[in-house]
């Protein structure tokens, strides 16, 4: 049941007319909406239903000990919170990473000549689980540092894990920021609701009219790569990235939007990223709320830690912070060597930094536009190149793909490119007016017009433009699989 | 305006919008598509093969029919008129809807179907004969009856119906007129290369139950179906033995050409690894036709 379905919207309904209308109370609320989580993530997968009960079981009492230990014993506070977030790793590596370190150390045994026999191992890894690992781990974490309160109300914890429209795919929200908003009776709210229903159709705008009208062609072009030539590959390369961020974009603004209409806010998860003008900038643009939780629970510690070594030191933390966010994905070399290539790329950008200001200080270049936008394109490469890595099956395929691109040019793969043209193409120019908008031209205004008209109009197209143009067979999402 | 029911009237108002929108589009839409012309586009073929042609041999599959049966050595062969309706990417249920269709304006003698990607199991490309939900009575009943209710649902909107159809029109406008009577000649030739083996078949229940039911079709109008395995450089030995197992109990005539050596030695005869070049399906043409005079 996604959210990009009829079943999804069906359910949905059945859950906010009786949240709006037949609870007197926050409680009653959190009780039905936590019911409504549980309902929804045990269609995608009921066996890991018990796993999700008992782990937020464990780390409520958790929080609960952390904080009844902060004032008086902050040593076993500090104790618990290792605890906390060593079992949320243990977790994590148990479901996620275990089958392939297993796989890999009996492949280095057998390259060193010692047999240990085939093992593959069938660990079914639930759905989501990166996500709500890492709300857990935020959890005790902020517990300790007091940055959010404990919460005494199991049924409120319980929701703010499972909170349906976030659970599968994110955006990875905070307890400190979350929490509170359980505490309150949410209220019927024309706004909430108009401005939630608005950013479900643009999510699913993004998703239907760009990313799965571009899917099939570039899954075409890079699962069979050795057939097709350099000029179809530096096509496939960018449209990829497009692909991408309008999937996992379209979706979190889905998610937002959906949790609006309940009343609830989350965490925003992209700021149009395409508009980055460096490496770092792009990446506290992009998938904000993954990147800003290891920021504050990675690379802040290894950067205080590494403090000593200086500039080394914090290269050091860039490297690692980003080899996080790589591995987080999965248990693929592919997703460690993304991380490093954007770790350098990082370490590249902060050590050229004081550089690139003395040099636009004295080329009078804070201003000029093209400037500007040649950094953005630059940036815009960089991640193109990333993506292909983030895409590739294995390090032999990205190897693969890179070779082709020594094979000379040849004409364009042509199959079902014209859809791509006639619909993905509008589509993507309408996502850039729109973002581009937003980033520069705060007075033009669409879906958001002062004007009735206008915006009803916008509205109309938009959703017969789905309609029309838009894949509606309720394709699955990229970050499904993490 | 109470700002209470701004909201429910603001969807009324979008909501009428665009059921504006659905049924003006609709509307050109269908005019636009019954009233293609003849031409070898997906969409016209399609269009062609479900509301107007007539013939006294009816060539049915996917690629393969399309490339392969030049449906003008048939005829002369056979003095008969032929029409090939193949489209690429389509499966036993568009065999069975374009049956259906033809039957409703005339018999034909005799009926081949190319087997090869029918029982594939996937939708393929039969989402392109959503247009013609609610014009062609066949589709409409194959939707009604054999989809679920959420896609029943959406094929009440006209503009879903005719979604993902302004490429083919547009393809539709740039392609060649049919003067082939279906038949697409591919050019190119492929270097020669040994043929594989392979071994795995399971065919697709539904698409089964659909290839029956052109089976059924043909008996209860008298009509001679005839199956025809093409020439491929991948040998599926276990469809193979399907196909002709298949036919054995429905006592079909099957032409197998997949172990012909002229394809495969003398000339380079292939586009592809699956489909003929124009030569090629000048040979398979002259050949498959010599077996039908019989």
């Amino acid at each position: 049941m996604i959210v990009n379905s009829i079943n999804f919207w069906l359910f949905f309904a059945a859950v906010v007319v009786p949240y709006f209308l037949c609870f007197r109370g926050q409680r009653g609320q959190n009780v039905w909406l936590l019911l409504a989580s549980y309902v929804f993530y045990g269609w995608a997968d009921w066996r890991i239903l018990p796993l999700l009960v008992g782990v937020t079981a464990v780390f409520y009492g958790l929080g609960l000990a952390i904080a009844r230990n902060n004032e008086s014993n902050p040593r076993r506070a500090s104790q618990l919170t290792t605890l906390g977030v060593f079992l949320g790793l243990g977790i994590l590596f148990y479901f996620k990473y275990f089958a392939f370190f297993v796989q890999e150390l009996t492949a280095l045994f057998a390259s060193l000549g010692v047999p240990c026999g085939e093992r593959t191992l069938h660990i079914v890894m639930p759905i989501g689980i990166s996500f709500f690992t890492f709300k857990l781990m935020g959890y005790v974490i902020e517990v300790h540092r007091q940055t959010a309160a404990p919460t005494r109300d199991a049924v409120e914890f319980a929701l703010f894990i499972a909170f349906f429209p976030t659970i599968l795919s994110g955006p990875i929200d905070r307890a400190a920021t979350f929490l509170p908003q359980l505490q309150q009776r949410r209220l019927y709210n024309e706004r909430d609701v108009s401005e939630g229903l608005k950013r479900v159709l643009w999510g699913l705008f993004l998703k239907t009219c760009i990313a799965d009208v571009i899917a099939p062609w570039t899954t075409a072009v890079f699962s069979n790569y050795a057939h097709h030539n350099a000029t179809t590959i530096l096509v496939a390369s960018p449209l990829y990235l497009i692909q991408l961020y309008t999937d996992f974009c379209g979706f979190s603004e889905m998610a937002i939007g959906v949790a609006r209409i309940l009343g609830l806010r989350v965490a925003e998860n992209f700021q149009r990223p395409f508009f980055a003008k460096n490496v770092a900038e792009y990446w506290r643009r992009w998938h904000m709320s993954l990147t800003t939780w290891i920021t504050d629970y990675v690379f802040m510690p290894l950067n205080v830690a590494f403090r000593d070594w200086g500039l080394w030191g914090l290269y050091a933390a860039t490297l690692l912070n980003l080899i996080a966010i790589g591995v987080w994905h999965g248990a693929n070399w592919t997703y460690f060597w993304f991380g490093v290539y954007h770790g350098l790329l990082l370490c590249i950008v902060t050590g050229l930094d004081k550089r690139r200001k003395r040099f636009e200080k004295a080329h009078h270049l804070k201003d000029n536009e093209l400037y500007a936008w040649s950094r953005r394109l630059l940036t815009f490469l960089c991640f193109t190149f990333g993506s292909v890595l983030f895409q590739a099956a294995s390090m032999g395929d990205f190897l693969g793909t890179l070779s082709r691109l020594g094979q000379g040019f040849g004409p364009l793969y042509t199959e079902e490119f014209s859809s791509l043209v006639i619909y993905a193409l509008p589509a993507t120019c309408l996502m850039f007016l729109r973002e581009w908008v937003a980033e520069y031209r705060r007075d033009i205004h669409f879906l958001h017009s002062p004007n009735m008209l206008i915006r009803l109009v916008t509205i109309a197209l938009l959703i017969s433009f789905i309609i029309y143009a838009g894949q509606l067979e309720g394709n699955s999402f990229i970050y499904f699989q993490f | 305006m109470s700002p209470r029911f701004s909201l429910p009237l603001k969807a009324i108002a979008v909501l009428t919008l665009v059921l504006l929108i659905d049924q003006g589009v609709g509307f050109v839409s269908r005019h636009i598509i019954q009233g293609l012309d003849d031409k070898l586009s997906q969409i016209g073929s399609i269009q062609q093969a479900l509301l107007h042609k007539r013939s006294d041999v009816l060539i049915l599959g996917a690629s393969c029919a399309k490339y392969h049966y030049n449906s003008q050595i048939l005829a002369d062969s056979l003095h008969m008129t032929v029409e090939n309706t193949g489209v690429g990417g389509m499966k036993a249920e568009y065999s069975d809807l374009v049956l259906q269709s033809f039957l409703e304006r005339c018999t034909p003698r005799c009926v081949v179907i190319d087997v090869y990607g029918q029982l594939d199991s996937g939708e393929g490309r039969l989402p392109r004969v959503r247009p013609f939900y609610g014009v062609n009575l066949p589709v409409t009943n194959y939707y009604d009856s054999e989809t679920d209710w959420q896609q029943r649902l959406k094929l009440q909107s006209a503009l879903y119906r005719y979604n993902g159809t302004l490429d083919l029109l547009l393809r539709h406008a740039l392609n060649a007129p049919n003067r082939s009577h279906g038949f697409d000649e591919m050019t190119g030739e492929l270097s020669m290369k040994d043929t594989a083996v392979v071994h795995h078949f399971q065919p697709d229940p539904a698409k089964e139950r659909h290839l029956r039911h052109v089976v059924q079709l043909c008996r209860e109008h008298a009509i001679r179906l005839v199956f025809v395995l093409s020439p491929r450089r991948e040998h599926n030995v276990d469809q193979e033995a399907w196909v002709s197992a298949f036919c054995r109990e429905h006592n079909l005539q099957l032409i197998n050409e997949l172990h012909v050596p002229d394809y495969y030695t003398e000339e380079r005869l292939f586009h592809d690894e699956s489909h003929l070049n124009g030569r090629g399906a000048a040979l398979f043409s002259r050949r498959v036709a010599e077996r039908l005079k019989r």
